[in-house]
């Protein structure tokens, strides 16, 4: 295999990839200087091992991260894989973004290159402990034909390749150009997890420093001389377009350099950001709105409720429902839940900057979490074959599901802007906050209809769950992302049936951090637990009775009691509640402990958290992803909606009415990692499902009001 | 842009004033201050989606330096070295700092006050950049994340470091550059007064608990 070369030409602030997440101190002073972004595939002057494995004459090992590193840290888990194998120093690695190849960097879950499901340790554990090991030989080799001594009398460690009988000593650096000229062996051998020495051990992660000092290069932050900036006036409705517009006032602004109509609104072209900003406040742009989604969200929830009436698509039915909840002295709950649209929010919006070479192709720096699907539509819309086009995926302010977008719609519109220009001048494509809060692609609408049985024995003997919403992946027959959580549901109920209806509208959907598992994963652990209540379970141990066949979440309930000494007394004016839920193949309970605020909401004051992820690779990534999945989910279920208003009109703007939590209403957290051998699972999104849920169970508990609409605080002020 | 701010919080207003409130009043306070040198809402800030009746009136009291000049050439200190900017004097000082210094640790996140990651230094106090035209930055001393020095910087910056912060750290320049300050006033600072300084500084992945942790610990190393 080898890496895709890139023109040596370019300037690069980064020449070295070493130096992204080099371990000094950033020069106090900075001179102005254009950064270039970081080349995807790390410095020319490093020796490949492999497609993922480069060293440098300085020693350092570099990984080449096939997964966008946006804060749930490939760079580090990755390079902790490799190092491992390879039997490298912690300190002597280092991580860039690979480049765009679907099949050399393909994520071997999906096939294409690309990071989501939180699979990207899952799907790396074999393959880059192998890339690690397989470079591991070469040096090896090297070392034997360099010192002339049999390669089974080498050992590695820590970074140095040693032959005890000759005394002879080497560092990687040495031997890595001779290295990458050995034959790769062909099934490498890799070591026994019990021989792990990096697997498992709480490593600094690598991109931490550049982060703390403002020397991490985001997308936002590449600069070209003689860069165009770029915004696009966009529609404050779904599926509205352009009528007609007048830039006269937009192009007296100074710095406006053109104005230009593209699919998906209005382009302004300025010198510079704020030129471009003001250019596009002062357009005047009407609006075809005969297309556009005009029905507002009360209307889309009453859509939706009638559809209950329908014939939905069945995704499980075990047993049977009807009967069971016809049986006698079998009593029944039923309740109407209710998700708004959520958005991502990513912290960084979305953005982009294009560059054409003197040969006429062209450089992409953005945050590309599928950089093959990019490259394609780039290339398309750029009118380029596709191996003109270099996608330099960038370090990245988060995500959460907004920037894995089937087709490229975001770049669609980024390249198309650059594209009405001649190209000659480099051009930065931004969203502003509003851009990104109004562009749609949202975690979907839906409403649940639960239906549950008990028995004259407190047994539950039947469960009926609708579902209306959205389909994601934009099927008209049955989406399992719809349903995922409620049609595998892990509790024994032997009466269970789920239908899924998808509704069609002019709002994009989009997978949010921990996708079906946002909304299945509130619905089923509420309506369980006000069933479990009912017929006077405690909710932990009424929880395990259901779970006797499934000894993961049983472990995993078990623990996050134990952490809270559940059913130890509670302060005065506080109540528990818990929740369980497993998404992409993790388990993680947890239990929090609430009050009520003084302004009428609950106030969280402690999460407990346990995961079982299978082998943990970096504990320390895992309890950060525990903790930003707990603050991100919080967040949104206590202040967040995306609402359409009267006439289909988008009602939020910004941060100001789409709330995110702040530190003040952060929970204590309380983070455990069950011990496993179990292959490794993914952490980015299971952290997020069970911290509303076990919120409103406890909101349940405290003031004997079920939460039925999301976000909680909306239903307070009702 | 407070009236604004203020109403992130009146969804809760109709019920008693939280906890939480006041907390956060305390960084209203920081940008109720720095809006009345906001000479006014411009044209961007319109463009930010407010409601005519959330935008706040015509500002109080705008006292522009470079307003009572003849020239448009603004000065002043970025970093310890002095700068001059000849461009639209409405344009904020996180645009001028970007996109004209190539200072691009200073982040934008919201534009309009709510998020923090364009926060700096400006003459020794916390300042949101995305809404302070550089036309009221004449004379001003300026310290972004690249220029950020002293002890307090050293303990946050290890601290940081220490317990792995960030995540995709983009917000992370402007939760330094409010922590340090935290330290420079408050070298002992409690939980509430963490909450006060750093509750306008959003963290979309949400890494607050290891930034508490941090500027704890970072409180503890200056003790010495
Ligand atoms: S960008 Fe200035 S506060 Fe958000
Ligand atoms: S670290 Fe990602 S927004 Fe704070």
């Amino acid at each position: 295999m080898t890496i895709h070369n890139i023109t040596a030409t370019r300037r690069s602030f980064l020449a070295g990839a070493g130096l992204v997440i080099g371990f000094t101190l950033a020069p106090k002073v900075f001179s102005a200087q254009a950064l270039e972004g970081v080349p995807a595939g790390g410095g020319e002057t490093l020796s490949p091992m492999n497609a993922f494995v480069k060293i440098g004459a300085d020693d350092t090992v570099t990984v080449l991260s096939k997964h966008i590193e946006f804060g749930q840290g490939p760079f580090t888990g990755l390079a902790t894989l490799v190092a491992e194998e390879l039997d490298a120093d912690w300190s002597q690695m280092r991580a860039v973004h690979s480049p765009a190849d679907d099949k050399i960097y393909a994520n071997l879950i999906y096939g294409l290159q690309g990071t989501g499901g939180s699979t990207s340790i899952a799907n790396s554990y074999e393959q880059l402990r192998k890339a690690g090991a397989t470079a591991r030989a070469m040096l090896v080799s090297a070392a034997a034909a360099e010192w002339n001594v049999p390669a089974s009398e080498i050992t590695v460690s820590k970074g140095r390749i040693k032959h005890a009988a000759s005394g002879k000593e080497s560092g990687f650096g040495a031997l890595a150009a001779k290295a990458a000229t050995q034959t790769p062996p062909a099934e490498p051998t890799l070591k026994d997890p019990k021989d792990f020495v990096l697997i498992g051990q709480e490593l600094p992660k690598l991109d931490t420093l550049s982060k703390t000092n403002g020397t991490a290069v985001y997308t936002l932050d590449v600069t070209a001389d003689n860069m165009l900036y770029a915004v696009v006036e966009h529609p404050a409705h779904f599926g509205a377009t352009v009528k007609s517009f007048d830039d006269s006032e937009a192009r007296k602004v100074p710095g406006v350099v053109d104005v230009k109509q593209v699919p998906q609104g209005v382009a302004v072209y300025a010198d510079n950001t704020f030129a471009a900003l003001k250019g596009r406040a002062a357009l005047k742009v009407e609006w075809d709105l005969s297309k556009a989604e005009t029905r507002s969200s009360d209307q889309l929830t009453a859509d939706y409720t009638k559809m209950f009436a329908e014939t939905g698509i069945q995704a499980t039915h075990n047993g049977d429902v009807d009967k069971a909840f016809g049986g006698q002295g079998v009593q029944s709950l039923e309740a109407t839940i209710v998700f708004p649209f959520l958005a991502h929010a990513p912290m960084e919006p979305l953005d982009a900057v294009f560059i054409k070479r003197a040969d006429g192709s062209v450089d992409v720096y953005n945050g590309a979490q599928f950089p093959g699907m990019d490259k394609n539509t780039t290339a398309k819309i750029l009118n380029l074959d596709p191996a003109q086009v270099r996608v330099n995926t960038q370090i990245t302010g988060g995500s959460f599901g907004r920037k894995a977008q089937f087709g490229s719609p975001y770049i669609q519109e980024a390249a198309g802007v650059f594209a009405a220009t001649d190209g000659r001048r480099p051009l930065k494509h931004m969203w502003t906050r509003e851009d990104d809060i109004r562009g749609g692609y949202y975690r979907p609408m839906y409403v649940h209809k639960m239906r549950g049985a008990m028995d004259a024995d407190g047994q539950i003997v039947g469960w009926d769950q609708t579902i209306v919403g959205q389909s994601i992946m934009g099927k008209a027959d049955l989406d399992s992302t719809s349903v995922e959580g409620a049609s595998d549901l892990p509790y024994t109920i032997p009466n269970l049936r789920v239908i899924a209806h998808n509704t069609k509208l002019e709002v994009p959907p989009l997978w949010w951090r921990s996708v079906g598992h946002t909304h299945t994963g509130f619905a089923v652990e509420t309506f369980v637990d006000e069933l479990l209540q009912k017929v006077g379970k405690d909710p932990v141990e009424g929880r395990l009775a259901l779970l006797s066949k499934e000894p993961r979440h049983m472990g995993t309930l078990k623990k996050v009691a134990e952490m809270a000494n559940w059913g130890s007394p509670v302060p005065d004016g506080r109540q528990r509640g818990v929740a369980i839920v497993k998404s992409f193949d993790t388990y993680v309970a947890q239990i929090v402990e609430i009050s009520l605020g003084e302004d009428g909401a609950p106030r969280v004051h402690k999460v407990w958290c346990a995961v079982d992820c299978g082998v943990a690779v970096n504990p320390n990534v895992i309890a950060a992803q525990m903790e930003g999945g707990i603050g991100y989910g919080l967040g949104a279920v206590l202040f967040d909606a995306i609402t359409l208003g009267d006439g289909g009109k988008i009602v939020q703007s910004n941060f100001h009415d789409y709330r995110s939590l702040r530190i003040n209403e952060m929970p204590a957290i309380e983070v455990a990692i069950i011990p496993s051998t179990e292959k490794p699972t993914g952490v980015g999104e299971p952290g997020v499902p069970p911290v509303g849920p076990a919120v409103a169970n406890a909101w349940r508990r405290l003031t004997n009001n079920p939460v039925r609409q999301l976000p909680i605080v909306n239903v307070l002020s009702a | 842009m407070w009236a604004n701010a203020v109403k992130t919080n009146s969804n809760q207003s109709t019920r008693q004033p939280s906890e939480n409130y006041f907390k956060l009043a305390r960084w209203f306070l920081v940008l109720v201050a720095e809006t009345c040198l906001d000479p006014s809402p411009d044209a961007f800030h319109v463009r930010c989606s407010l409601d005519a009746q959330d935008r706040p009136t015509q500002a109080s009291t705008p006292h522009v330096r470079s307003q009572m000049r003849d020239t448009n050439m603004i000065t002043f200190k970025l970093n310890g070295q002095e700068r001059t900017f000849d461009g639209d004097p409405e344009t904020p000082l996180l645009w001028v700092i970007r996109d004209f210094e190539k200072l691009t640790g200073t982040k934008y996140g919201c534009g309009i006050a709510q998020c923090g990651a364009c926060t700096v230094h400006m003459d020794g106090t916390t300042r949101r950049s995305c809404i302070t035209p550089i036309s009221t930055v004449e004379g001003s001393d300026i310290i972004t994340i690249e220029g950020i020095e002293g002890k307090e910087a050293d303990a946050i910056h290890k601290a940081w470091v220490a317990i792995d912060v960030p995540q995709c750290g983009y917000c992370q320049s402007g939760q330094i550059m409010s922590a340090v300050a935290l330290l420079q006033t408050t070298p002992k600072p409690t939980d509430d007064d963490i909450d006060g300084a750093m509750a306008g500084n959003i963290c979309r992945c949400a890494t607050y608990h290891r930034i508490r942790q941090a500027i704890h610990n970072a409180a503890d190393t200056m003790e010495g």
